[in-house]
């Protein structure tokens, strides 16, 4: 089953496998709920999505980026240890948490090592920071060879007008990121692969 | 003669003055020239495959080859990216490959300059008008980001480079991943807005606003000419 997505039907090998996959969640924090628009929004589908694909055997990743360092007087990341840098979702809400030194969730992270281990190479992307945490991470792990997806109503931007150009620069080049779909393609295409268990008429 | 102890003064770039310490200095400052190669600007390369128009790449070749100079004649770090593959494609995520093919510019496909995206092929080499010269800093990488599956960030450590000049293309795929992953790393970059380009005008502009999202988020963005004014050039 795959994703009807831009520019592509996603995944490129034609088959969602559950157990490759990985949602990972970028800037659930409070430092990106308040540099970004709508993300209560995002956080909403980024929920539904996680309950479908839980269930179905796939990983549930939370990133938390942070700093212990100032970033040259300049605010990129939120410190290590302040509220800013706390998680908004539920920790049980995930399988992993996973901390970034860096906007992208690849650098300075165990990331890598834990998809590898565990056999993943496909990711949906979700979360706060379209253009900043999220573009970062997409950016790392396309390099790296994972196929990945984003998801364009569950990645809340920093700056709406700034939106368009983010996805469709992943979509450029016949994808040269990957490819971007709204949440209801996603849904559609889980909702097919995540057979609901029948009531078989003998309670345990 | 190049003066070792000769500063220069911050220039006029958005958000703020760069660099935010203060001063350019020559010796921890690098000019970064990224995927100036035939495959991204020149006729019968991989961009060119694609069917984009190369003026859009293309035209940030003339004022990088005059920031190229000034930086030369002082003593400036020169660091060249290339893109590109090894011959049997090793090193190319078969996404990255089938992707590649689907638009009809396969990675490895003969084209008027040669395979495409390998190395060695003269699409891969560097344009004439940004040639590296001896004893510069070349560095080959297999994706978009110039520190993945690269030397650079230990290259750069080892000369005491702390700020990066960055020129190139395309602003949004290679130049934006190199910028990114170079402020995560704490080096403070500066994008020059003539010197690079994109396949997609709008995406180039976006591109160059994101840079200064929240106060300079990767940094900052300056028209060469405000560096020039900075170097006395």
């Amino acid at each position: 089953m795959f994703v009807e997505a831009d520019p592509y039907p996603w995944p490129y090998d034609g088959a969602i496998v559950p157990d490759r996959l990985a949602l990972v969640i970028c800037g659930a924090q409070r430092w990106f709920f308040t540099r970004t628009a709508q993300p209560n929004d995002a956080l909403d589908r980024t929920a539904r999505i996680a309950a479908l694909l839980r269930p179905a055997g796939a990983c549930i990743v939370a990133v938390r980026h942070g700093s212990d360092h100032h970033h040259q007087g300049r605010p990129v990341l939120p410190a290590i240890g302040s509220i800013d840098h706390e998680l908004i979702i539920e920790a049980a809400a995930v399988d992993e948490i996973i901390d970034a030194a860096g906007l992208d969730a690849f650098y300075g992270s165990n990331i890598d090592a834990y998809f590898r281990a565990r056999d993943i190479d496909t990711l949906i992307l979700v979360g706060l920071g379209l253009e900043g945490p999220i573009h970062s991470t997409l950016r790392s792990a396309n390099d790296r060879g994972y196929e990945c997806l984003v998801v364009a109503d569950a990645a809340a931007p920093h700056d709406p007008a700034l939106a368009r150009a983010a996805l469709s620069t992943i979509a450029f080049s016949g994808g040269i990121f990957g490819a971007y779909a709204p949440s209801a393609a996603v849904i559609n295409a889980l909702t097919e692969i995540v057979r609901p268990p029948t009531y078989s008429g003998v309670l345990p | 003669m190049i003066d070792p102890d000769v500063r220069y003064p911050t220039l006029d770039s958005d958000p703020y003055p760069w660099p935010y310490d203060g001063a350019i200095d020559p010796r921890h400052t690098a000019l970064v020239l990224i995927d100036w190669q035939t495959d991204f600007c020149g006729p019968g390369g991989y961009v060119d495959a694609m069917g984009y128009d190369l003026n859009l790449t293309r035209s940030g070749l003339a004022p990088t080859r005059c920031v190229l100079d000034a930086a030369r004649e002082r003593g400036f770090t020169i660091v060249h990216t290339r893109e590109g593959h090894r011959p049997d494609l090793s090193d190319c995520p078969p996404n990255k490959l089938w992707r590649s093919r689907r638009i009809g510019a396969g990675i490895g496909d003969d084209g008027p300059c040669g395979r495409m995206l390998v190395r060695g092929a003269p699409g891969w080499d560097i344009v004439p008008e940004v040639y590296p010269i001896d004893g510069e800093i070349i560095i080959d990488k297999p994706g978009k980001g110039s520190f993945y599956a690269t030397d650079l960030d230990l290259i750069l450590r080892t000369r005491g480079i702390t700020h990066l000049i960055i020129t190139g293309i395309t602003t949004d795929v290679c130049v934006h991943t190199t910028m990114r992953d170079a402020n995560d790393r704490g080096y403070e970059c500066l994008l020059l807005t003539d010197c690079t380009g994109a396949t997609d005008y709008d995406n180039y502009l976006a591109a160059l606003e994101m840079v200064k999202m929240q106060g300079g988020v990767f940094g900052a963005v300056a028209p060469s000419t405000a560096l020039l004014a900075a170097l006395g050039a």
